[in-house]
């Protein structure tokens, strides 16, 4: 497409595989996607949820706890409308598990996205846009400078910049599992 | 002089999104009284817009708040941009 390909970024939560989509987040700088079920992709690299990298949900704060002891658990996906508690971040810390905040409603609410910046470290975290159409694609480059500007701290640009890393690392921890050969 | 670098942003509407921009360019601020932002050309799907280089991370902060706005690329002259704005965009229904 004539761009230079620098760095891949991750979209951790694509809900609709489209090729129009998957064309506009390449364009971006998107190389690989956490999809919710096995789709075939024409462009991303694609893995799944539950396969290859075992995720939760948790619906409120206080059944965060329950899966942060969980060894099978590798990342924790919090509803963002309840920010977690400082305490809870060092425990996931503590525990190897990374807390995935999905930006699509705090984006119209920076006030309770400041928040979240606020108990978060940068290290432990992952920010998923739930993309479900094609006006959902954002460009992690975009997404990092808001959350330098919110957040005021350089490090937050770490958690997009580094996510194909982050993807890596948890998809080779699932892997010795369920190789065969 | 301010050096300026030059943001190709792909929205549905562009011109939509370079209004939303100039409304909050203010939060780059005061020297966004000093080096307004350069329209260049607005092609199709795609806007492209000049802002001084030290503001660019605040620019893209902002239109990472718009809906349906994405930057794609950040080239350094004004010719240039043209030329990459006029290659990438599509015609038809846009986005």
């Amino acid at each position: 497409m004539g761009f230079v390909i620098r760095r891949g970024f991750v979209e951790w939560d694509l809900v609709t595989v489209l090729p129009e989509i998957e064309r506009a987040l390449w364009e971006v700088g998107v190389r690989a996607a956490l999809l919710r079920r096995e789709t075939e992709t024409v462009l991303l690299a694609p893995f799944v949820r539950g396969v290859d990298v075992n995720c939760v949900e948790v619906k409120s704060r206080s059944k965060f706890n329950v899966h942060v002891y969980r060894d099978d658990v590798q990342i924790i996906r919090v509803s963002p409308v309840e920010p977690i508690t400082r305490d809870q971040v060092r425990a996931a810390i503590k525990h190897g598990k990374y807390i995935e905040l999905p930006l699509k409603p705090l984006l119209k609410d920076l006030r309770a996205l400041a928040k979240w910046l606020n108990v978060l470290e940068p290290e432990v975290t992952i920010f998923s846009t739930p993309v479900e159409g094609i006006r959902d694609v954002k460009s992690p480059l975009d997404v990092a400078a808001l959350l330098v500007e919110i957040g005021g701290d350089e490090s937050w640009a770490l958690p997009i910049k580094g996510s194909l890393g982050t993807l890596t690392e948890l998809v080779a921890q699932t892997w010795p599992s369920t190789d065969t050969c | 002089m301010a050096k300026y670098r030059y943001l190709l942003i792909r929205s549905a509407d562009p011109a939509l999104c370079y209004a939303q921009i100039l409304e909050m360019y203010q939060l780059t601020g005061f020297a966004s009284f000093l080096h307004p932002p350069q329209l260049v050309a607005i092609y199709n799907d795609i806007l492209a817009v000049g802002v001084p280089r030290s503001k660019i991370r605040a620019v893209r902060a902002i239109v990472a708040l718009l809906d349906g706005c994405r930057t794609v690329k950040v080239v350094g002259t004004c010719s240039r941009a043209r030329a990459v704005a006029a290659s990438i965009r599509r015609r038809g229904s846009g986005a």
